[in-house]
């Protein structure tokens, strides 16, 4: 599903962020990518939906290639990836269906699937009760909620959150995390960035450990490994 | 601006058309002299028409020139007509009338040569300076237009930029996000020729209406009002219209980079 082939990415300030890297996901797997901060976590995020361009190697993203995917073919792309942020990104003027119901329309999706895919997803991430309220009235949590419905109501293959629990309590961070995981068990890969050690221990997955643009460590059991700060 | 710009045009070329060369002849010229005359008249560059003009013609020219009292005042003269024959010449480029007329000047056997003097010419090049200076000036304010719109568009843009971020993440298209500011473009490039078409419609006819259509001299007539206010509010929209298009188009452009 994901795979990076001696990957290196510098950018024109001349920072060198990824080395080398090569990495391979498969489909179905739900994966923390861990490590301090600055060392290429954010920028190996954007390669996945082609934010940035890898300087040289290769990324394949649900089978595509992504140095060769076409600027204005970038959205079609971004089609197959859901991506969480710490921050969660809702619209403040728009109710909790509708930010959701958002990800459908910009993609063209009929009124009436729009609805039927809407409720559907609400009631996985267990907020069906909230769809008229608008975000500023939801807590973290709920709003985080809100945030990975919308990135999984067009069904991606691929899910990416990025520090999805760095506002939230430990208490409402793991409910977040069983979501993902539930997310992960109907069939989407699953990659979640985090600094959050009480989760990579509490909730056991395959493990990557990037520092200084390079992985350092890859632990399909799963469990916190430790860095040295640089 | 258009207005007197597209109304200069008219009487430039009014004027232009009105410029002719007029050359009276010795009066005791003989007929192979004049027909010389006129053959040397015709070799000289930029003479479009050369027409003969008889004693008798001249005569019936003055004549009519006075009205009503013209027959009375100078029909004694038949007779003996003092007046020598003439030749009328039409020159191909405004522009060349002096030096034509100081080429026929020095034939022999010319008495006169009238082309309405630097005036006329001084007039010609005044008009062409106004109407190129108007061209300027449109091409001028249009850009500003542009330039105005495109802020206008940056500003709603940077105003919603959450809203493009989260969009260009789920995957929309970069024509679903660029439309909605496109239209909002050409509304306010519309809204905003509204304001001169208003003007133009009440103001041009007002001063149609009250001048008779004359402007300064019978020399030079304005346009009727009606199509030509039609005319000119349509293409004051399509510009108006089409400034926003362009406008907005290269605002959203900007923020649609990857």
């Amino acid at each position: 599903m994901i795979k990076l082939i001696g990957v290196t990415k510098v950018y024109k300030t001349g920072v060198k962020a990824l080395s080398e890297m090569n990495l391979t996901i498969d489909e179905g797997e739900f994966v923390y990518v861990i490590g301090p901060t600055g060392a290429g976590k954010s920028t190996f995020i954007k390669l996945l939906y082609r934010e940035e361009k890898p300087t040289s190697g290769k990324v394949i993203v649900a089978n595509r290639d992504i140095s060769k995917i076409k600027n204005r073919k970038v959205p079609y792309f971004r089609r197959n990836i859901g991506v969480v942020f710490q921050n969660y990104r809702l619209l403040p003027k728009k109710t909790v269906f509708e930010n959701i119901a958002f990800a459908l329309e910009v993609i063209d999706t009929p009124r009436k699937e729009i609805r039927r895919k809407v409720l559907s997803t609400l009631e996985l991430v267990g907020l069906e009760d909230k769809a008229n309220a608008f975000p500023h009235q939801l807590s973290g949590g709920q709003q985080q909620r809100v945030a990975i419905a919308r990135a999984i109501v067009n069904r991606p293959k691929v899910l990416i959150a990025d520090e999805p629990t760095g506002n939230l309590d430990p208490e409402t961070s793991k409910g977040i995390i069983e979501l993902l995981d539930e997310v992960n068990r109907l069939g989407t890969t699953v990659l979640v960035v985090t600094h959050d050690r009480d989760i990579v221990q509490s909730y056991r997955k395959r493990t990557i450990l990037i520092e200084n643009g390079c992985v350092t460590s890859d632990t399909s059991a799963g469990g916190y490994v430790s860095w040295h700060e640089s | 601006m258009g207005i007197i710009a597209v109304n200069v045009e008219d009487m430039t070329y009014h004027v232009e058309d009105s410029l002719k060369i007029y050359v009276k002849l010795e009066r005791d010229v003989s007929d192979e002299d004049i027909v010389s005359i006129q053959s040397e008249i015709e070799k000289i560059n930029h003479v479009a028409s050369v027409t003969f003009s008889t004693k008798d013609q001249e005569l019936d020219r003055l004549i009519a020139g006075y009205g009503e009292e013209g027959s009375e005042l100078f029909e004694s003269y038949r007779e003996d007509n003092p007046l020598g024959s003439a030749f009328i010449i039409e020159a191909a480029n405004p522009n060349e009338m002096e030096s034509i007329s100081s080429q026929i000047e020095s034939l022999v056997g010319v008495h006169d040569v009238n082309y309405g003097g630097r005036t006329t010419s001084d007039l010609v090049e005044g008009l062409e300076t106004v109407r190129n200076g108007g061209a300027i000036f449109i091409a001028g304010l249009t850009i500003l237009a542009l330039f105005m719109i495109m802020n206008t568009i940056k500003i709603t843009i940077t105003s919603r930029e959450t809203e493009i971020s989260i969009m260009r993440m789920v995957g929309a298209s970069n024509w679903f996000i660029r439309i909605p500011f496109m239209l909002e473009g050409v509304i306010i490039g519309f809204i905003g020729a509204i304001v001169p078409v208003v003007v133009l419609y009440y103001g041009y006819q007002t001063i149609y209406v009250n001048s008779q259509g004359i402007f300064f001299s019978a020399l030079f007539t304005l346009r009727p009002p009606l199509p030509f206010i039609y005319q000119l509010s349509a293409i004051l929209a399509g510009l108006g219209s089409g400034v926003g298009l362009i406008g907005s188009y290269l605002s959203v452009r900007r923020f649609l980079k990857f």
